[in-house]
């Protein structure tokens, strides 16, 4: 939602696409695979609100008369409650309730008064903000040059000013309110009206999920993701005024947070996080007023003074504020359970957002909970390290965006933006640029002038039909609502041609190619294939084996959003969103009435590290099982599953003697499937040989042209999936022309990763630390890493790969059903953006290259 | 063999080293440490779980792997971050196993965290499930089955306690029984030099006390508790702070709880391994008969420790062939063939149990947890096929359950399904005793005569 809104939708939409959506979810994540037989009472408080209703039968493909919502509908339950507690006669349920609780009460933790954690302390804490005198305009009168940069953030909306020198001239921080265009109108008025007569605006920089739209709107010299803007505006900061960059930025803002890793100056992982608000800064106002405490100031020196903080945990909101009340009610001192509140924002943040990821030696504390000391205290102590706080912690993504636009502007007037060793102060001034170059595209404070029509239309480019508004500013279009970034949406820019072949291509024509397929009878049965797991790498095998034994392949569709309904309408549990997708995939061949089902239960691969197992993970081994069970597929007759064990470890034989059995059910001779196995052996063998050749051409050819090429690694269901990685590996190659190698074209079965994990039994897992055993050898190989939320094994092969690559920085892409675009290719730009694959002159600073303390205000 | 030669390194390496031992069951930690004590180690259990356990297993670890991995991690950790911790005497004993699951991944992942901090060197003791956790014996001759036989005993007296503890007159009767029990085996457990045959006599007439300190816990047995299974995710369902002591809940609620053992899984990877072996073409291969061999003695061993209560467990017998009782009846719904680990013996020993008089069956697993993921989606049909037996997984992870929720709801739907079922339970004899007499008993002790 709060995207929509920064994509500028009005907020009417915005709230029917909010009720929409709590139907949708409560369908797909509530209700699941159940079967609904009409009519169904809806109950509860929000039966109330007459449009969720309306949400609610179109979720359910309900009549008027067949959602009924009965008198008393929110308070249900307890009118329940109440006619049982009278059927049982009062007293005995009351009587019950009180054994119950004190069942419950007996085994609480009863061993001393409070649990207590070290008392908090800022020794370790370096604040920034103690050290900045405020900006005074000349005193002459004269004016100031500036560049404006403007952060169109979730909730918020920042803008500052910021002069030649790096200096804040001007900051200001706004609710969004989810009216974008108005807000950013108003405040630059406001600032034209406090500042007008004394400032030139030379450049104007944007960021955040709204930034193009205001970007067009405001005449922006440079649009840039947030995830750049964050670290470039805390990058010049560290550089100006502690010599030192960050390798970790924490930043906690009202409502969500973000964790950026640096490594020389690299973006290599970032995250946001998802939907849980005990890890950002609205939590703790919240509980900070129940306490009565002022979460400014106050909030601070009553936990840094407290002796005694309470061990909180941990734990969701919901629990967190029970365990406070609870606390209270006991006696606990204010000062203490502040003290323990900020230990728990900060550990909520480290489990919950950073996850295990890394953290380095210089870490910045930015947002807006960073102004709380006893926050970045308590992270101190968590971590055992040095925390610095930035001034300006709450608008550093702006602060970046005006210092790009500043070194946009410079590179634009022909003055080099990357020249090192000027002193700090002495920087190259726009207004030295010689006559013409440089002018910024800002169109004045009175952007409520600006004229703009806005058009909605569908998008008919793909099955998800996107509602796409299109803005049209003084002839220049931007678009929102798109989910594939693929049509409407500006990019980057890069003069790359990618000088490798289209891998990926070369790689989905190999795996659909039948031209080497026998001819198979018009009438012959049908078997469908799901084109889902295993089957982006074992197609070949699977309808060589089909065909050889006369049997027609019906392929599924390729993953789109029916199959991804399709796929959570029909699990019961909640496994990984591959698994979800197979089941679509299923549910497609299903209606489209296929004879028979090809299901195998893919066990293992083969290898030649035979001291391990090699297994798949246990939801895709198990897969045929679960689907045979769900209640959507509760038609398909059993004898039309094939689901044959498929045991690769286990070679010819075992195959041979594994498929035996079902030749004799489907009256094939033992024969035919022997050599239908051996001639799918061969063509699965020559799919890899054919991927292994031309990976070694490319890796050749970037050897010889010194090319910089990026390997993507992970799961072939994820990798090759285009529909659930959006097309991550075309996009790269096309609009940057980066030099793509999926990880099938590098041939890693002879690296050995025992020292790393000697037990490592899955063998994706296996090829995956074996991949990035190689990145590590190829300094012109980069990576981005492909996986999805809730995989299991991925959730311990990540921890294997960033020591297998010796610490060289990959990208990580995690994908799940309601990936966003936008926000994969924000990560993506970001990565390749300080890889040096985007405009070469945009290397935002050469950090770590030791051009002294000067280069800060060079380099913006 | 690579796992042979780790073993073998760390066997010199744990000299002078505290073997500690994660609490996965409470009495099966126990009677490990008492048994590793009397082959000359020193070993203790982990002390029990608590926040700074989670503090810190959260700190290593994403969030993303298992539960149990955050638990057991953060409960070592908090001996590496304990101020008196001493490298060179610590060692940390973790299982592995083969997968598919994540369960083997604990110990890799472990080790790694451990270099992270500059521990490298601390060793990790991992006997694997491969063959049949075998290597727990490297260490010392005949520790394997020694092991074996304090997996059984402390089996048996979980068994005891979860038998009588709800029908127990004075609250916390039987828990003291318990601990009792505990400290008698692992006297016995802990003593060095002892020969298997003689370890074998003391073991048993070390149990035989413990049996009747059950037997004398004052308690009414009346037959009016539902009889719950409870199947799932081994260190969940046995970790009573893990599953926030879900066991304690249903009791309060009314149920008597048949919680599935360790041993059961022991048996599983016995199965598992001679199923290997024969897939793999090698029926008759000195593998093989060493499967078979071992097989036969620790059934062998497991008789023995059981016959003292031979009268207790009428209508409390575990399967007696873990392939015709369990993984035979589970593969309508997962074949044991294809769907590996604890996720066949949670949907067997369901059905298992169901003959045996359940009335439901709650699946407890972690969050996300591999096993329990698969085992969800099929119970429902499974009920359907068993009378609509009530069958329920439950998740946990530090934050989240949604047993508070659920559980009143789900006894209610097994006192429906108790009323119209047609399995019928069998009761041990103390429940044929009148009430009265027992109520009698109420503050002194009553014998009941062997
Ligand atoms: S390996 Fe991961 S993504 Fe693949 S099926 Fe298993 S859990 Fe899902
Ligand atoms: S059974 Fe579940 S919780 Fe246990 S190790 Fe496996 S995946 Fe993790």
């Amino acid at each position: 939602m709060i995207h929509a809104q920064q994509k500028g939708y009005q907020p009417e939409e915005v709230l029917r696409g909010l009720c929409n959506a709590v139907a949708r979810n409560f369908r797909s994540a509530v209700f699941r695979s159940r079967r609904l037989n009409p009519p169904a009472a809806f109950v509860g408080g929000v039966a109330a609100n007459s449009a969720v209703v309306q949400a609610m039968r179109e979720a359910f493909e309900l009549e008027e008369s067949q959602l009924l919502m009965p008198a008393g509908h929110a308070h249900f339950v307890a009118v329940g409650a109440a006619i049982d507690a009278r059927a049982a006669g009062g007293s005995a349920a009351l009587r019950r309730i009180a054994e119950l609780r004190a069942a419950g009460e007996a085994h609480a933790d009863r061993a001393g008064r409070f649990p207590t954690m070290t008392p908090l302390s800022t020794h370790r804490v370096l604040l920034l903000r103690d050290q900045v005198k405020p900006f005074e305009l000349p005193y002459d009168g004269s004016t100031v040059d500036v560049y404006l940069g403007i952060d169109i953030g979730s909730v918020s909306t920042n803008l500052v000013l910021i002069d030649d020198e790096g200096n804040m001239v001007d900051e200001v921080y706004v609710r969004t309110r989810g009216r974008p265009i108005e807000v950013v109108a108003e405040n630059l008025l406001d600032m034209q009206k406090r500042l007008g007569s004394r400032i030139r605006i030379r450049g104007v920089g944007t960021t955040g999920s709204g930034r193009e739209l205001i970007g067009e709107l405001v005449g922006a010299d440079c649009v840039k993701d947030e995830i750049t803007c964050h670290k470039a505006g805390a990058c010049f900061i560290g550089e100006r005024m502690i010599g030192r960059v960050p390798d970790t930025i924490f930043e906690i803002g009202g409502q969500d947070s973000k964790y950026i890793s640096l490594s020389d100056g690299v973006v290599v992982d970032f995250t946001m996080n998802e939907a849980c608000a005990a890890g950002t800064g609205s939590f703790l106002e919240e509980r900070a007023e129940e306490l009565g405490v002022s979460i400014k100031g106050e909030f601070a020196a009553l936990a840094l003074a407290s002796a005694a903080p309470i061990r909180l945990g941990e734990r969701c909101t919901v629990f967190m504020e029970h365990d406070v009340n609870n606390y209270m009610q006991r006696g606990a001192a204010t000062g203490d359970l502040v003290a323990g509140l900020a230990y728990s924002i900060a550990y909520n943040y480290i489990n919950r957002v950073v996850r295990g990821r890394k953290i380095g030696k210089c870490i910045f504390f930015q947002g807006g909970t960073a102004y709380n000391d006893a926050v970045a205290a308590a992270f101190a102590s968590i971590l055992d390290a040095e925390i610095i706080v930035p001034p300006y912690n709450g608008v550093i993504g702006a602060v970046g965006a005006a210092l790009l636009a500043r070194q946009a502007v410079l590179s634009g007037c022909g003055i080099a933006a990357a020249q090192a060793g000027q002193p700090a102060g002495a920087g190259t001034y726009v207004s030295d640029r010689p006559q013409g170059g440089g002018q910024s595209r800002f169109r004045g404070f009175e952007v409520a002038k600006v004229h703009y029509t806005l058009r909605e239309f569908t998008c008919k480019g793909c099955s998800n039909a996107c509602a796409i508004q299109e803005f049209d500013v003084e002839g220049e279009k931007t678009y929102w609502g798109d989910k594939c970034s693929d049509r409407f949406r500006k990019r980057a820019k890069s003069d790359r041609k990618p000088v490798i072949a289209d891998l990926e291509a070369m790689r989905r024509g190999w795996l659909m190619d039948e031209s080497n397929l026998p001819a198979v009878p018009a009438n012959a049965p049908s078997v469908g294939v799901p084109l889902a797991m295993y089957s982006l790498e074992l197609l070949p095998f699977y309808r060589t084996l089909l065909a050889h034994c006369g049997l027609k392949t019906v392929l599924s569709e390729p993953t789109n959003r029916r199959i991804v309904e399709a796929g959570l309408g029909a699990v019961v549990a909640e496994p990984c969103f591959p698994i979800i997708i197979a089941h679509g995939h299923v549910a497609d061949l299903v209606a489209r009435g296929v004879d028979y089902l090809w299901l195998p239960c893919v066990m293992n691969s083969q290898t030649r590290w035979m001291d391990n197992e090699s297994h798949v993970c246990p939801w895709g081994q198990t897969l045929p099982h679960v689907v045979k069970q769900s209640p959507a597929f509760a038609a398909v007759p059993a004898e039309n599953w094939l689901t044959p064990v498929l045991s690769f470890r286990a070679g010819r034989a075992g195959l041979k003697r594994e498929l035996r059995p079902w030749a004799d059910r489907l009256d094939i001779s033992p024969k035919v499937m022997n050599r239908a196995i051996d001639a799918a052996l061969a063509a699965q063998k020559a799919f890899r040989d054919k991927c292994h050749a031309a990976g070694q051409e490319a890796l050749a050819k970037l050897e010889k042209t010194g090319q910089p090429g990026i390997v993507v690694f992970g799961r072939p269901y994820n990798v090759h999936d285009a529909g659930v990685n959006l097309s991550v590996m075309r996009k790269m190659r096309e609009y940057y022309g980066v030099n793509v190698i999926p990880l099938d074209f590098l041939d890693v079965e002879d690296i050995d990763i025992r020292d790393l994990n000697e037990n490592m039994y899955w063998n994706y897992g296996r090829r995956i630390i074996a991949t990035a055993r190689l990145l590590g050898e190829h300094p012109n190989l980069h990576a981005v890493y492909v996986t999805n939320f809730k995989c299991g094994p991925d959730s311990f092969v990540k921890h294997f790969i960033r020591p297998a690559a010796r610490g060289k920085p990959f990208l990580t892409l995690q994908f799940d059903g309601h990936s966003n675009d936008a926000g994969m290719m924000t990560r993506c730009e970001a990565y390749l953006d300080s890889k040096g694959f985007l405009r070469p002159a945009v290397e935002v600073l050469p950090v770590g290259q030791g051009q002294g303390a000067g280069v800060g205000a060079e380099e913006v | 063999m690579n796992m042979a030669q780790t073993a073998t390194k760390s066997k010199n390496a744990l000299a002078g080293r505290t073997l500690w031992i994660p609490r996965m069951t409470y009495a099966g930690a126990r009677m490990f440490a008492a048994t590793f004590r009397s082959a000359g180690m020193d070993s203790r259990v982990v002390p029990p779980s608590d926040e700074r356990t989670l503090e810190l297993g959260g700190l290593h670890s994403s969030g993303e792997e298992c539960y149990p991995q955050k638990v057991t991690l953060g409960d070592f950790l908090r001996i590496v971050y304990a101020d008196d911790f001493d490298p060179a005497r610590t060692a940390f004993f973790m299982p592995l196993a083969e997968g598919p699951c994540r369960f083997g991944q604990y110990a890799p992942y472990l080790r790694q965290v451990l270099a992270e901090l500059g521990h490298g060197d601390v060793p990790v003791i991992s006997p694997t499930s491969r063959n049949g956790y075998d290597g727990v014996g490297e260490h010392a001759p005949d520790l394997m089955r020694r092991a074996w036989r304090a997996i059984v005993i402390a089996d048996i007296l979980r068994k005891c306690m979860l038998k009588t503890r709800p029908y127990e007159i004075r609250r916390g009767d039987a828990d003291a029984a318990y601990e009792a029990a505990m400290v008698i085996m692992e006297k016995i457990l802990e003593t060095p030099g002892l020969s298997m045959s003689q370890h074998m006599a003391a073991a048993v007439a070390g149990m035989m006390q413990c049996r009747d300190l059950f037997r004398r816990v004052p308690a009414r047995y009346t037959r009016d508790r539902l009889l719950i299974g409870v199947v799932g995710e081994i260190f969940c369902r046995m970790n009573t702070f893990s599953n926030d002591n879900a066991i304690r809940k249903i009791e309060a609620h009314g149920g008597e709880a048949w919680l599935s053992d360790t041993t059961e899984w022991v048996w599983y990877t016995n199965w598992s391994q001679k199923f290997l072996i024969a897939r793999d073409g090698r029926r008759l291969s000195l593998e093989m008969l060493m499967a078979v061999v071992k097989n036969k003695v620790q059934a062998g061993d497991e008789h023995k420790l059981l016959a003292p209560f031979a009268e207790d467990f009428v209508g409390y017998e575990e399967p007696h062939d873990i392939y015709e009782e369990v993984l035979k009846p589970a593969w309508p719904y997962l074949p044991a063939d294809s769907a590996l680990g604890e996720m066949v013996l949670t949907v067997g020993k369901s059905i298992y149990l169901q003959k045996k008089g359940a009335d439901g069956i709650i699946d407890i697993s972690p969050f996300s947890c591999m096993n329990g993921i698969v085992t969800e989606a099929v119970l429902p049909v499974l009920s359907r096929e068993h009378e609509d037996l009530p069958v329920r997984n439950f998740y946990f992870d530090a934050s989240t359950s949604n047993m508070e929720r659920d559980l009143d709801i789900f006894m209610e739907l097994a006192g429906a399904y108790h009323r119209r079922k047609s399995p019928v339970r069998r009761y041990p004899r103390c429940f044929e005793d009148s009430p009265e007499a027992n109520i009698l008993s109420v503050g002194g002790s009553v014998q009941r005569g062997e």
